[in-house]
């Protein structure tokens, strides 16, 4: 019995498993998708997306820890996002192009309210995604948090398609107002069609005073790219492990790679679940 | 979940930001080197994450920018660098994740200060150093038993009726 015992210790077995492997097989590296060094810190994700397959609000949250995440319940999620966006059309939009949007209120003339404004984030998961719109009303600056799926929005109107490299835009509350002045009044641009590539906004934006900033952009992680922050600092100063690691930054989620995302393989799993959610739907309409 | 965590929380302090990463680099290029290394629990615990975190990037390739520059950071010299992607990678291909293990040493017991350390041994899987002496489960045990015949049923074919 002792024998046998010993056979199968675990150590043991893995080792065995090992010399086989490493002799039979050779070790081929998988392939991935390469990226531009400047690239491969945001959560920027390429190529156009038609919101039905993909769109962010169907990455699963970071839960941790790990057993704390309930597959089951994402799945269920996501297909009703999907009956949602079958009844309202809600159009593919990105942080950066402009929106204008439609409210069911109560206490506006002909019970409805328009609201136009540029789009600053994208947040949450599932139905309770966000999203803010920011605009510049007679020298006052606005921004709204509406729901995405939220049954009080009448309609949607893209004003605007664009996409830039940033996906939170926050830094323009303290960047030129120019960006986020938008007149109630603008005609929408023509839709490009789905098939033709989206440019990727890479300019830089003008910002205010350093003074005058309601937060330390220099030292966020990561770091803005359409912000023009050369303009205070020079390259060494963004390089300075220090004034990263100092209290209001977050230089250390650099290199910290347990807290970090990786979104990248999710897309095609996704957008092979919402095709198949897809057909469920439809099954389940054809029998009812 | 071991002890030393608040809750909802993750990951151990050990002392702020910057002192927490050069410690579990300094730990990590340690457990590359020797493949097997003995510290408290708690350091043990928190670099398993950080080693297995870093082979799953080693194995996206070499010419991954992400993996380039985070490999850059968390390996001290080219023996290291060289080592986890020509000898580790190609040695869990096939595994799934969880590509360390941890063994509990008994607690020292410090008398100047009388406090306690809780030491624990932690190595990668498959190393060529002899095997610890680990205490294995009784497989003749009344749930072992149980446990044993509900996976070979778990792993059979299912006919679908």
């Amino acid at each position: 019995m002792r024998t046998m015992t010993r056979c199968f210790h675990p150590a043991y077995c893995e080792l065995r498993c090992c010399t086989q492997a490493r002799s039979s097989t050779t070790f081929t590296q998988p392939k991935r998708p390469t990226l531009k060094a400047t690239d491969s810190k945001t959560s920027f994700v390429e190529g156009r997306e038609d919101p039905k397959l993909f769109s962010p609000e169907y990455v699963p949250p970071l839960v941790r820890p790990e057993w704390h995440r309930n597959q089951l319940k994402y799945r269920l999620e996501r297909m009703d996002c999907l009956r949602r966006r079958n009844v309202v059309n809600i159009p593919e939009f990105y942080p950066g192009s402009i929106l204008g949007v439609t409210v069911y209120d109560a206490y506006a003339p002909g019970n409805k309210a328009r609201f136009v404004g540029r789009c600053l984030y994208r947040d949450g998961f599932g139905l309770g995604c966000k999203f803010m719109l920011r605009n510049i009303v007679e020298g006052e600056g606005i921004e709204i948090i509406y729901q995405l799926f939220s049954p009080a929005i009448l309609k949607y109107e893209v004003l605007r398609l664009e996409k830039w490299l940033d996906t939170d835009l926050r830094y323009l509350r303290d960047a030129d107002p120019e960006y986020c002045t938008i007149s109630f009044d603008m005609p929408p641009e023509a839709p490009l069609p789905q098939t033709e590539e989206l440019p990727v906004f890479k300019g830089k934006v003008k910002m205010k005073d350093r003074a005058v900033w309601g937060y330390n952009y220099h030292k966020a992680w990561p770091r803005p790219y359409n912000a023009y922050l050369e303009e205070y600092f020079v390259e060494e100063d963004f390089m300075e492990q220090h004034e990263l690691h100092t209290k209001g930054g977050h230089g250390h989620l650099e290199f910290d790679i347990c807290k970090h995302y990786d979104t990248r393989g999710l897309k095609e799993k996704l957008m092979e679940e919402m095709e198949l959610n897809q057909k469920r739907i439809n099954m389940a309409d054809k029998k009812s | 979940m071991p002890r030393g965590f608040a809750h909802g929380n993750v990951f151990r302090k050990l002392g702020g930001h910057q002192r927490r990463l050069k410690l579990l680099k300094i730990l990590v290029n340690a457990l590359i080197k020797n493949e097997r290394i003995e510290t408290t629990f708690t350091k043990a615990h928190e670099t398993q994450k950080y080693m297995n975190r870093l082979i799953d990037i080693a194995k996206q390739g070499t010419d991954d920018a992400y993996t380039t520059d985070m490999v850059r950071y968390w390996t001290e010299d080219d023996s290291n660098k060289r080592k986890l992607f020509n000898v580790l990678v190609p040695r869990f291909t096939d595994h799934n994740g969880k590509y360390t293990r941890i063994a509990m040493l008994p607690t020292w017991h410090m008398k100047d200060i009388d406090d306690y350390k809780r030491m624990a041994v932690l190595e990668l899987k498959g190393n060529p150093l002899p095997p610890l002496p680990i205490k294995e489960d009784n497989p003749h045990t009344l749930q072992n038993v149980l446990i044993a015949a509900a996976k070979s049923e778990w792993k059979q074919p299912k006919n679908n009726v």
